[in-house]
């Protein structure tokens, strides 16, 4: 054994609290050490010259780096070894920074817990083995979860590249949010007329497998090798004899409100989403149908012209591999009707922003002409009310819904055009026009349009003489306004979704309290999520706009490609690892593994024992605890390691 | 007893052609002791015995790894045996262990009324010198050449008798004679809750006693129908060194630290660890404290139910008895 | 996160890394203290939260026997504790640490730890 031990200055971050010189001393006399050396910045080339040419010169064969913590630098150092010749897994570290300088003031106490914790990683480091890693297939199918415009627009990436791809959407339709947008800043063209192509696309490119109306059920595996398990619920309507006539739907004497419009107006129960819907099939809505609930009408199936109504369709359940994942499941408006001020819903002319989408869509509810909804009189005064949901930490909302600045000068635009002689009035709290082209249309909708711009809170709506009365502040002007409306657009915030929460479990992925997706690395890995081989595109990972969710649905499809670039890929050794003389064959492991990486093997005596499939084990350690014998090993936190790092740590008994 | 032990007899006769061997108890070396038997003939089926003094687990034999050398299983090999009541919890926690074979096991059941500990025995009369024993329901009167006693049998019973209950063999094929009414109002976690009432420092005390006493025989691993790790097991192991040959207090304790939690929520309180100690360590309680924590926390009772997942190989994301906020 | 923030702690704490609480057998704790370990504070993430999935949460069973275990034996429960902390939690594990440190002291005052 031949142990190098290598102390860091780090700058002065860990010598200004901890003697380094007196560390390495100690060290020295430590069984197993040859050399101690205190160098002023491990990391940096000279530092890395100088743990090589120890290595190289001295036959180094386990090497112990006290510096910052290991999720800093530990890959550096394996690198070093690597480099040097040396199996990298025979690098111990020593976390001197944030475990003892930076936390530490008193400098003889820093530098003793300095010294143990030398003490301790050279007596694991005696106890370390060389480990490699094995190398597994990569599975070069993907598959994207979510139909909207971020799944739609990853999913062309990396189908266009010449990967398959699955695209799996729980409604009925892809296109998703912005298939209900009108038009969209900072363009001002229509959204259906760039998003239906893209869906067309998507719908009809040979490298995409659709599944519309289907739901991530279960998933197994881990990157390269996930086993996904997708519910295809019945639609009732069979999409091969289907033609997509719409017949069906025009008879259907059921009336529900209809999702597309924002529950606006009603469709049937047998219905189309909408006229661009992908695929155009018209599905049942078993909730409503009354010949599924009461045997009775089956209106649909007698007029049917190819016979493709089948009530009698039940959910199929297929199972499909995949090598990467991309989830990119949206975003909802957030409950505005927790918002007692603005009338909890009551006042008909009273709206959310997405109902005024489909408001000034001409394939909307009132063909595109803007109404009250109460009685159907056209507007003279609109007030916009931003930030509903958003900013507001006291209603659990505290982030920026990051769109609503924009679209709310989108509106007051777009009032204009349809109604000339209207005034807009928007109250806000500041604008936030930071992309490009962003600060030019708000500029735009105040100087061109003439929108109204007023600085406050609304803080009350009622009803005086057919007409909504809001009450709250100019904050600019230091008093009370005081504002008759026809109509109020509340620009409504964004959240996170429910069955986001529930899908980031079964991915074993993270998420935040308001049901968005964490990524790995807020800065540096955007669209990575907290697993290996799953990404995370568009609003489901925080608010955003279309062209950053597009950016982010092609900066995930990248990172795809690149995964999927390798034939193989190298396992961490850091797994399980069964001792097969020690084995009894319990089989305690198999019973807890999270992951399912142990089987069964049978020896040719006949005799049962465990192994573990390295490919799936993910390192936890958990059988290792479970495991009588100890038998069943997690490599790099042997039983014997530990033991020998609480030995050590132990025999130190520090002065309290 | 002898109308049991008759009809036992027959029973055996009857499995006989079907299994391997039979094991059950035989006669020992003086009318105090038995010791348990491998019957393979059937004319040795009379050297059967059934009474009081039936204290072995007869369970510690099943277990493929612990299987004595000669007694090999062979294909399609059947074994049949003997267990009482607190026996058969062993078994059932073997069976849902995956460890036995529930169609490799013939198993005869019968009725207890609790085991005579001749410890107990020993205050009155030289149990090494008893030449006669004259047993009924309710008394027991031993005989030396020298000297005689009759004691009420209750008295004499083995600790753990007291507070079981389970009388009646709990999974078997057959029973012999009929089955005995559960005792009510028991405290089967007594002797846990009496050492409870002394102070932290009295218990270390008192465990400090008891394990400067042992001589790491290993009995207490080896008797054990659960520890059927055999040459595997953590207590021999150098590598991950986790036992230190060294016999002194603190060693052993945490030699038997090890055992303690290598039976959490497995140890069915057959006792027979503190019954083999020649040292007379009350080993079994370790285990027992064990077992009454996770009764209280999980209610989980080893050894009575096959089907259930033991509370320490299984989770609740909500735990009702454990704060969350740790 | 704590130390990053350089939240100062008692220097008396030495860290064994671990990847997951699940990897704890008891008898790990236990060994320390037999060793002559003051105290034992186990942390890791909180239930529902495991970055393995399951692992606190067979970890937290175990733990639980094993504090519930300790007094039989004559060792003092509150040597041992485990706790819940995410790694965004600096703040509270500073607390933590403070906390059981301060108990261990006066255990150790009254003669009560090893």
């Amino acid at each position: 054994m031949k142990i190098g031990v290598f102390i860091c200055h780090c700058g002065n971050n860990i010598s200004a609290t901890v003697d380094v010189e007196q560390v390495a001393q100690h060290a020295l006399t430590l069984p197993g050490v040859v050399c101690a050396h205190t160098i002023p910045h491990a990391c940096s080339e000279p530092g890395q010259q100088l743990i090589k040419k120890n290595i190289q010169e001295k036959g180094l064969n386990r090497i112990v780096i006290g510096a910052c913590s290991p999720r800093v630098h530990e890959a550096t150092f394996k690198r070093v070894l690597a480099q040097a010749g040396l199996n990298p897994y025979l690098l111990e570290f020593a976390n001197l920074r944030e475990q003892c300088s930076w936390v530490h003031e008193d400098r003889q106490l820093a530098t003793g817990k300095a010294i143990d914790l030398i003490d301790m990683a050279v007596n694991k480091a005696a106890r370390l083995e060389p480990l490699t890693s094995s190398k597994v297939d990569v599975n070069k199918r993907t598959l994207v979860i979510g139909g909207g415009i971020a799944g739609i627009q990853a999913a062309l990436d990396i189908a266009d590249s010449g990967h398959e791809v699955a695209l799996v959407e729980k409604t009925p339709t892809i296109g998703g949010n912005m298939a209900r947008m009108d038009k969209v800043f900072p363009t001002l063209d229509c959204s259906a007329c760039i998003l239906t192509p893209k869906m067309v696309e998507v719908a009809s490119h040979p490298n995409v497998t659709l599944y519309t109306y289907s739901e991530v059920e279960q998933v197994s595996g881990f990157v390269g090798n996930f086993k996904v398990k997708i519910r295809k619920k019945a639609r009732l309507v069979d999409m091969e004899k289907c033609t997509g006539c719409g017949s069906c739907t025009l008879k259907c004497p059921v009336k529900a409100p209809s999702e597309f419009n924002m529950g606006l107006d009603n469709r049937g129960a047998i219905y189309i989403p909408f006229p661009q819907a992908v695929p155009h099939i018209p599905v049942i809505d078993k909730t409503v149908c009354s010949y599924i609930l009461k045997k009775k009408c089956g209106l649909c199936q007698k007029i049917c012209p190819t016979g493709a109504i089948a009530f009698e369709q039940q959910d199929e359940l297929t199972e499909e591999e995949f090598g990467a994942i991309i989830v990119a499941t949206g975003y909802e408006l957030m409950d505005w009707t927790v918002y007692g001020e603005y009338g909890y819903g009551k006042y008909k002319d009273v709206i959310t922003s997405m109902q005024y989408e489909r408001i000034l869509s001409s394939s909307g509810p009132t063909g595109g002409h803007i109404k009250r909804l109460s009685d159907g009189r056209e507007p003279e005064v609109v007030a916009i009310i931003a930030c509903v949901g958003s900013r507001d930490a006291a209603r659990g909302r505290p982030y920026c819904s990051s769109v609503c600045c924009m679209y709310s000068a989108k509106y007051a635009m777009l009032t204009r055009e349809h109604l000339p002689n209207a005034q807009v009035y928007i109250f806000y709290m500041d604008i936030r026009a930071c992309s490009k082209m962003y600060e030019e249309f708000v500029q735009r909708a105040q100087e061109k349009y003439g929108a109204n711009y007023v600085r406050g809170r609304v803080s009350k709506i009622f009803e005086r003489n057919g007409r909504m009365v809001l009450q709250g502040a100019d904050t600019l002007l230091g008093q009370s306004v005081e504002l008759e409306a026809d109509l109020v657009v509340l620009a409504v915030g964004i959240t996170g979704t429910q069955s986001t929460i529930e899908l980031a479990k079964k991915l074993n992925i993270s998420h935040d309290e308001y049901g968005f997706l964490t990524e790995n690395h807020p800065k540096l890995r955007p669209v990575e999520s907290s697993t290996a081989g799953i990404f995370i595109a568009g609003a489901c990972q925080s608010p955003k706009d279309i062209p950053l969710s597009v950016a982010q649905a092609s900066s995930a499809a990248s990172k795809v490609l690149g995964l999927i670039s390798h034939d193989k890929l190298e396992t961490s050794p850091l797994v399980a690892e069964v001792t097969i003389l020690k084995c009894v064959g319990c089989f305690r492991c198999l019973s807890v593994c999270p992951f399912s990486a142990i089987e069964e093997q049978v020896l040719r005596d006949g005799t049962k024992v465990a192994q573990v499939n390295p490919a799936l084990c993910q390192g936890c350690g958990l059988c290792s605890a479970t495991c009588p014998p100890a038998a069943i090993a997690l490599r790099g936190f042997t039983d014997d390691q530990l033991i020998s790092q609480m030995e050590s740590l132990c025999q130190l008994n520090p002065e309290l | 007893m002898s109308e049991l032990l008759n009809e036992l007899k027959q029973k055996v006769a009857e499995i006989l052609p079907k299994v391997t061997y039979f094991i059950g108890y035989e006669a020992g070396f003086d009318p105090l002791r038995v010791a348990p038997v491998f019957i393979r003939k059937p004319e040795d089926i009379n050297r059967l015995q059934w009474n009081r003094f039936c204290d072995h687990n007869l369970a510690t034999y099943l277990p493929p790894q612990k299987r004595p050398p000669g007694f090999l299983f062979e294909a399609g090999e059947k074994i049949g045996v003997l267990l009482k009541g607190c026996d058969s919890r062993s078994v059932v926690q073997l069976l849902q262990e995956g460890i036995v074979d529930r169609e490799k096991l013939v198993i005869l059941g019968v009725p207890c009324w609790g085991a005579i500990d001749i410890a107990k025995l020993q205050s009155r009369i030289d149990v090494n010198k008893v030449s006669r024993v004259e047993l009924d329901e309710q008394t027991i009167m031993v005989f030396t050449d020298t000297a005689e006693v009759s004691v009420d049998v209750s008295e004499l019973l083995y600790d753990k008798c007291k507070t079981c209950q389970h009388p009646n063999t709990l999974v078997y094929d057959e029973f012999i004679g009929e089955k005995r009414d559960p005792p009510q109002d028991i405290e089967p976690f007594a002797l846990v809750t009496q050492l409870e009432q002394m102070s932290l420092g009295a218990r270390a005390e008192f465990w400090e006693k008891q394990f400067s006493r042992c001589i790491r025989c290993k009995a207490c691993r080896n008797v054990c129908p659960l520890c059927y790790c055999q040459n595997q097991c953590l207590l021999d192991s150098r590598v991950p060194h986790w036992t230190k040959e060294r016999v002194d207090a603190k060693s052993n304790r945490w030699f038997h630290l090890i055992r303690a939690f290598h039976l959490a929520g497995r140890c069915t309180d057959c006792g027979e660890c503190a019954r083999v100690c020649p040292v007379n360590i009350p080993i079994n309680l370790l285990p027992m404290k064990m077992n009454r924590e996770l009764f209280e926390l999980f209610g989980w009772r080893a050894g009575t139910n096959e089907d259930e997942k033991p509370p320490l190989m299984s989770f609740k994301l909500e735990e009702e008895h454990i704060g969350n906020d740790k | 996160m704590a130390g990053t923030s350089r939240m100062k702690q008692p220097a008396s704490v030495r860290i064994v890394r671990l990847p997951c609480t699940g990897r704890i057998n008891p008898l790990l704790p236990l060994r320390a203290l037999e060793d002559g370990a003051d105290g034992v504070l186990i942390s890791g993430c909180h239930p529902g939260d495991c970055h393995y999935r399951e692992g606190n949460l067979y970890a937290r069973r175990r733990l639980e026997l094993l504090q519930r275990f300790l007094p039989f034996v004559g060792i003092d429960p509150k040597r041992l504790r485990y706790v819940w902390v995410s790694a965004s939690e600096g703040a509270r594990w500073q607390t933590i640490v403070a906390e059981f440190t301060q108990q261990i002291r006066e255990l150790k005052a009254r003669g009560e730890a090893s």
